[in-house]
């Protein structure tokens, strides 16, 4: 999928694990916040400084969900696009793992937001990988399985290259947050007349 | 300190991605009709027309995986390759070229 999609899925991610996490109240003062300082000054620090040192969940959500495509800039290296390392469950259990170990506060966010990469490029035609092993007809090394692509699953079809369906993906995500963050009484839009 | 929601939320997360990956391998859902695929660089060259399995594991052998790998493959060296001909190669090239191209 596109870059803008999986930061909008991404943000979403995050949002849905500072409601879990009850940190609702919050979201919408840190969003405030860094809007504020960014507009004044516009330094990572500032921004950081606003909000106590820790990064709301949404923009956490959002970095978390783009981060499994760090493999397109080592694409030249050994380690091929969606391959096993950024793009499959194994992504799933050490990366967030990695993460909590060096900043706690973001353990959970990491893995909704790595969740939603991956399930978002489930829906491409490429396809993502799964585990190595789980499915019994597999019969590739673990080397290939981390350094290489390809396709263990896909449960659409829907191309990267489709503006309509990213932009349209995108949109549900905006309104659940819009929900989450209490910004629109969702249950009492339209008051009965009676 | 991680709390109990949190660890939660991250096997959760490892829960719902495997019970997918299981269930599309049962429903065969990596396994789309070629006529329905739209190809891309990365796409594996069993989404070609006319490349089943067994011959995906002769392209493999020879560092063939992708559609990428094989646009810029030599179609006149992987010809000459055990169970390959530098007709049908090309016919594969050719294939992938225009599947993009109409996409």
């Amino acid at each position: 999928m596109q870059k803008y999609t999986h930061l909008v899925v991404g943000a979403t991610a995050g949002a849905i694990v500072a409601v879990l996490l009850g940190w609702t109240s919050g979201i919408g003062a840190q969003f405030a916040a860094v809007a504020d300082q960014l507009a004044r000054a516009g330094s990572l620090n500032t921004v950081l400084s606003a909000t106590n040192q820790q990064l709301p969940p949404i923009m956490a959500g959002a970095a978390f969900g783009i981060l499994p495509d760090l493999d397109q800039l080592l694409k030249r290296q050994r380690i091929g696009h969606r391959s096993g390392l950024f793009h499959s469950i194994l992504t799933l259990i050490w990366l967030p793992a990695l993460i909590g170990l060096v900043a706690p506060t973001l353990f959970a966010v990491s893995a909704a937001g790595i969740f939603s990469h991956w399930f978002i490029d489930s829906l491409n035609p490429t396809g993502v990988r799964t585990l190595p092993y789980i499915l019994p007809r597999k019969k590739e090394s673990l080397k290939e399985f981390i350094w290489k692509h390809e396709r263990d699953l896909r449960i659409a079809t829907i191309h990267y290259d489709n503006h309509w369906l990213n932009l349209l993906l995108c949109g549900i995500c905006v309104a659940i947050i819009w929900l989450l963050s209490g910004a629109m009484p969702a249950w009492n839009i339209v008051p009965l007349p009676f | 300190m991680v709390s109990f929601i949190e660890i939660l939320i991250y096997f959760t997360t490892i829960a719902v991605a495997t019970l997918m990956a299981v269930i599309g391998d049962r429903l065969g859902l990596s396994k789309i009709p070629a006529s329905k695929v739209v190809l891309t660089r990365d796409s594996p060259v069993t989404d070609i027309k006319g490349i089943g399995e067994a011959t995906a594991k002769i392209l493999h052998r020879n560092k063939i995986k992708t559609v990428d790998d094989l646009i810029n493959a030599n179609s006149k060296e992987l010809g000459k390759a055990k169970g390959l001909t530098v007709k049908q190669v090309k016919k594969w090239q050719k294939y992938a070229l225009k599947a993009m191209m109409e996409d």
